[in-house]
């Protein structure tokens, strides 16, 4: 083996060697943030959570659609559908586009409406953009999702009163697209009588969870009063967005004022 | 017709003859005449002045119309403002919110949420429809609190009215046309 080839292998192996031990720096680093706190148990809570996950080493780009089905009695069918882009680069950085036309439920919402959010956890920002407007910046800070074995990890739902939740049932893993996905399932009921219904209703949500990609890639929730969502996400490319993605295009106004955030 | 006229007729006649005879003309009568005749300016200057005073009286009817119009635009304005403030709160109720599927604690796996609040107003169909701050025709009645997540959960957390000054929020940088002023809350 010739000495300049010797030299190579020598630099490329120290050059991997840096890159393993930052990453190892960057999971110690991680390691010492706070768990992510599970969504608000009031949801008037005064003092609102303002921690956003931070997954380094795990860059990604992919394209979700949740589709809303309503079911009528006489067979039609009301679809609605949403549609997020996501990217995510190595250091934790976040741009997410969501394309809202509507929000289901009881008393739906029709919105119409793009906005993006870009998240930089480690530097403590998040940024809004909306066509037209001016970039909004709010403060955050980072958090580090449950690890698997820590309290939380399948969190347990705490749902109110009204609803009778059952423990996340795990189903196992399997393969979608190429991503090694884990899954759970829970199931729920509302009494006979909650809210007028003479026989109790039945609602589950079932999530596929990307243990690499640490995002949900699969989800369906049913609910005979809302109808059935399936969330998808597609593209997934597992390489490092181009990081102009991540730039904010006019320097964001101050925090809060303008933006009615809670300091 | 006869040549005598009737004896009453003729009495009278005469008696108006002498009394006729017996009136003196007033002795600045001439020299008032002669002043009018001289000074025919002064009638000419005296007509405008008289008809600039015509033009500035108003009609009473329109002045009874100006006042009814007035009580017409403000009992418009009234109106507005009580129906401001009796904007009814929205029917959000707590069993609502309560079984709704997901709900808003559910936390079977990691994922990551963005907090925004939306103007809109309430549809005589049912729904809320988010407001275009650009169209003066509409108005946000409600802030709507919405939660979108990257598991494909979007959810409404909360609907609370909107304040008086939060109509048709278009400012400088105001969102392009169609598009609702939308607020991003903390996470």
């Amino acid at each position: 083996m010739s000495r300049s080839r010797l030299r190579s292998i020598a630099a490329l192996a120290a050059v991997a060697g840096a890159l393993v031990a930052s990453r190892e720096a960057r999971a110690e680093d991680i390691a010492q943030l706070p768990i992510c706190a599970p969504p608000p148990a009031t949801l008037n809570a005064d003092a609102p959570s303002n921690n956003v996950r931070l997954v380094t080493g795990a860059p990604y780009s992919a394209r979700g659609t949740s589709e809303t089905i309503i079911t009528l009695p006489d067979g039609n069918r009301i679809v609605r559908q949403n549609n997020v882009r996501m990217w995510r680069d190595s250091d934790g950085r976040t741009r997410t586009e969501f394309s809202l036309s509507s929000v289901g439920g009881p008393l739906p919402l029709e919105l119409n409406t793009t906005v993006t959010v870009i998240d930089d956890p480690a530097a403590g920002e998040r940024v809004m953009l909306q066509p037209g407007r001016k970039a909004v910046a709010i403060p955050i800070s980072a958090c580090r999702a449950p690890l698997e074995g820590e309290p939380d990890f399948v969190g347990p739902v705490r749902a109110p009163g009204t609803l009778t939740v059952s423990p996340p049932k795990r189903l196992g893993e399997r393969n979608l697209d190429g991503e090694t996905v884990a899954g759970s399932r829970i199931e729920a009921t509302i009494p006979a009588g909650a809210i007028g219904n003479e026989q109790p209703i039945k609602m589950s949500a079932e999530q596929w969870y990307g243990k690499d990609l640490q995002v949900v890639v699969e989800a369906t929730y049913r609910d005979p009063r809302t109808g059935e969502t399936r969330y998808k996400l597609r593209d997934i490319k597992r390489k490092e967005p181009d990081a102009s993605l991540f730039r904010v295009p006019d320097p964001p106004g101050p925090h809060a004022p303008d933006a009615r955030v809670k300091p | 017709m006869t040549d005598t006229p009737h004896p009453r007729v003729g009495a009278l006649l005469r008696q108006y003859a002498r009394e006729l005879a017996d009136v003196e003309p007033s002795r600045d009568l001439d020299a008032r005449i002669d002043a009018l005749v001289a000074s025919p300016r002064s009638r000419v200057e005296i007509r405008p002045a008289r008809r600039a005073a015509r033009e500035w009286q108003v009609p009473r009817w329109a002045t009874a119309a100006c006042f009814a119009l007035l009580a017409v635009a403000v009992g418009i304005i009234i109106g507005m403002r009580l129906e401001h403030r009796a904007t009814p709160t929205l029917p959000v109720a707590d069993v609502a919110r309560e079984t709704a599927w997901p709900p808003a604690e559910f936390s079977m796996w990691p994922a990551d949420s963005v907090s925004i609040k939306v103007p809109a107003d309430y549809s005589a169909d049912g729904r809320l429809v988010a407001v275009d701050p650009g169209d003066h025709r509409t108005r946000a009645r409600y802030w709507v609190d919405v939660v979108v997540s990257n598991d494909g959960t979007v959810r409404i957390e909360k609907v609370v009215p909107a304040g008086p000054l939060d109509h048709g929020t278009t400012q400088k940088n105001g969102p392009k046309k169609g598009e609702p002023d939308v607020q991003i809350q903390t996470p």
